[in-house]
């Protein structure tokens, strides 16, 4: 089969500048001091393919999420060039994006909407939506009510049915009690029995192993190893065990 | 599956949007709408009785309500609008849409509840003869088409300063204060002597209540000369909000 790319990052860079309090709008017109810079990501270069399962793993501030914000296109790189082949959800920020004020039935409404469904598509997966969701008639009720289970749910329910080809998971998806836990683990066996393609951050060192393909280690912003999970893993489990 | 244009798709958005703002108003209190109409009202009746000491206009009070309803809506929708992004970052978080959609539709629902609350003026005037003059609906469309323009332009710009300078919202807030004495509301730019005129020019809003004014009621002036200078300065303005919000939209989840 040949192979289809499904993200592409081309010598890509993040940079930030550290900035120890909210500048002013007043300062700023007045004042032209150098900021210190710090770089998120460096120079980072990589292929995934379609299909493919690549997990993502480094310390905090290593770079993970901005590396997935990047993929998910919600932020723009400083240098280089992001490309993404196919409809992407990112479950970064899960269970977010609700109006509290909303019923839930405008919040699936609004959130399918952003996540780039068509209104008819919406229309036509509504009941599927709400099912899977299990929120009972709450539905009908404004988003403030749900306890934060409903809102996980609800946020995950829209999401799946969007029909993503690709799938951005930051670490946090211990969310949930044990029921949302079966369901997530449903879906993820079905996503890899239909080849999407998956990025994962995570801490979960042997989760990663035994669902990635790849395993990309970064270290201060930069691809420090990249290749089989298992490799990758055992060094970067030796070198945080002797840095302690 | 066939592909959405994406400004289908936007406008899918901005109007889900609209919809969510225009309904939590009517939500949170009985007949939302009414407040959009009472305020300017009790402000007409509050100013008029000062005011009608020193400003000799005749129907003083109905030729307050125009201005003081127009202007209600270019203060309050700015003052939501500029915070939008701020508010709505577990939005922005979600995915990649079009950012401007969010204060655009803010300035949208507060637009459509002003429009209801002109109808209600027009209606009255009308039915109790309150003004001899025959208005002119196609020139108070003119005027607030004009007037939304200029609007979603500030709220583009502010909103896009906003998530980056927090006090942007509190010089806003200064700004609108000054901006509402040097704008021709509570009085007709035919009060003002000849040289201090020429700062009219530079308030893109003196022609357009001006406008308001005198197709509502018959008062009020329209001059060519500042009605077109007054438009190029409100281009300049949205142009600015424009390339502001171009320039700052791509990273404002670094700033949130």
């Amino acid at each position: 089969m040949k192979k289809v790319k499904a993200i592409e990052l081309i010598k890509v860079s993040k940079k930030y500048s550290i900035r120890h309090e909210k500048p002013t709008f007043l300062e700023q017109l007045f004042s032209k001091k150098r900021l210190e810079e710090f770089w998120a990501l460096k120079k980072i270069s990589l292929v995934i393919n379609k299909g493919e399962r690549v997990g993502i793993i480094g310390l905090n501030g290593s770079g993970k999420t901005t590396l997935l914000r990047l993929m998910a296109g919600v932020i723009e790189s400083t240098e280089g060039q992001v490309i993404t082949n196919g409809r992407l959800v990112s479950l970064i920020e899960l269970g977010a994006g609700f109006h509290p004020d909303m019923t839930g039935e405008e919040n699936i409404f609004l959130n399918a909407l952003i996540l780039g469904m068509s209104r008819k598509k919406v229309k036509q997966k509504f009941k599927k939506i709400v099912n899977w969701a299990d929120v009972g008639n709450f539905i009908d009720a404004p988003v403030y009510t749900y306890s934060d289970g409903m809102k996980l749910r609800l946020g995950f329910s829209v999401l799946i049915h969007t029909n993503p080809e690709i799938i951005l998971l930051d670490e946090g998806l211990a969310l949930g009690d044990e029921d949302f836990k079966k369901k997530f683990t449903q879906n993820f066996n079905e996503w890899i029995k239909s080849k999407k393609t998956i990025v994962m951050a995570s801490h979960n060192l042997s989760q990663l192993s035994s669902m990635c393909e790849r395993v990309i280690w970064l270290e201060k912003g930069r691809v420090k190893m990249a290749g089989q999970p298992k490799k990758v893993i055992s060094k970067y489990a030796e070198k945080i065990l002797r840095s302690r | 599956m066939k592909k959405i244009k994406p400004y289908q798709q936007d406008m899918a958005i901005l109007q889900a949007l609209v919809k969510r703002e225009i309904k939590a108003r009517y939500k949170k209190t009985l007949m939302g709408f009414l407040w959009m109409f009472l305020t300017p009202l009790f402000q007409m009746m509050v100013i008029g009785l000062v005011f009608s000491y020193f400003i000799k206009i005749p129907n003083y009070f109905i030729f307050l309500f125009p201005g003081l309803l127009a202007w209600q809506f270019f203060a309050n929708s700015l003052g939501k609008a500029t915070s939008c992004f701020v508010f709505e970052r577990n939005l922005l978080r979600k995915a990649r849409f079009s950012r401007w959609i969010l204060p655009s539709a803010i300035v949208l629902a507060d637009f459509f509840h002003m429009l209801i609350s002109w109808g209600i003026f027009i209606g009255v005037v009308k039915l109790f003869k309150l003004v001899a003059y025959e208005m002119s609906l196609i020139k108070i469309g003119l005027g607030l088409i004009w007037l939304l323009g200029l609007t979603l332009g500030i709220s583009w710009l502010t909103a896009s300063l906003q998530v980056k300078y927090r006090d942007v919202k509190f010089m806003l807030k200064a700004l609108l204060q000054l901006w509402f004495y040097a704008t021709p509301i509570l009085y007709s730019l035919s009060l003002i002597p000849g040289r201090l005129k020429q700062l009219f020019y530079l308030n893109p809003l003196s022609s357009i209540f001006g406008l308001l004014h005198q197709s509502a009621i018959g008062e009020g002036v329209i001059e060519i000369k500042m009605l077109i200078i007054n438009l190029v300065v409100g281009v300049v303005i949205v142009a600015i909000g424009v390339w502001a919000y171009r320039k700052t939209n791509k990273n404002f989840i670094d700033w949130l």
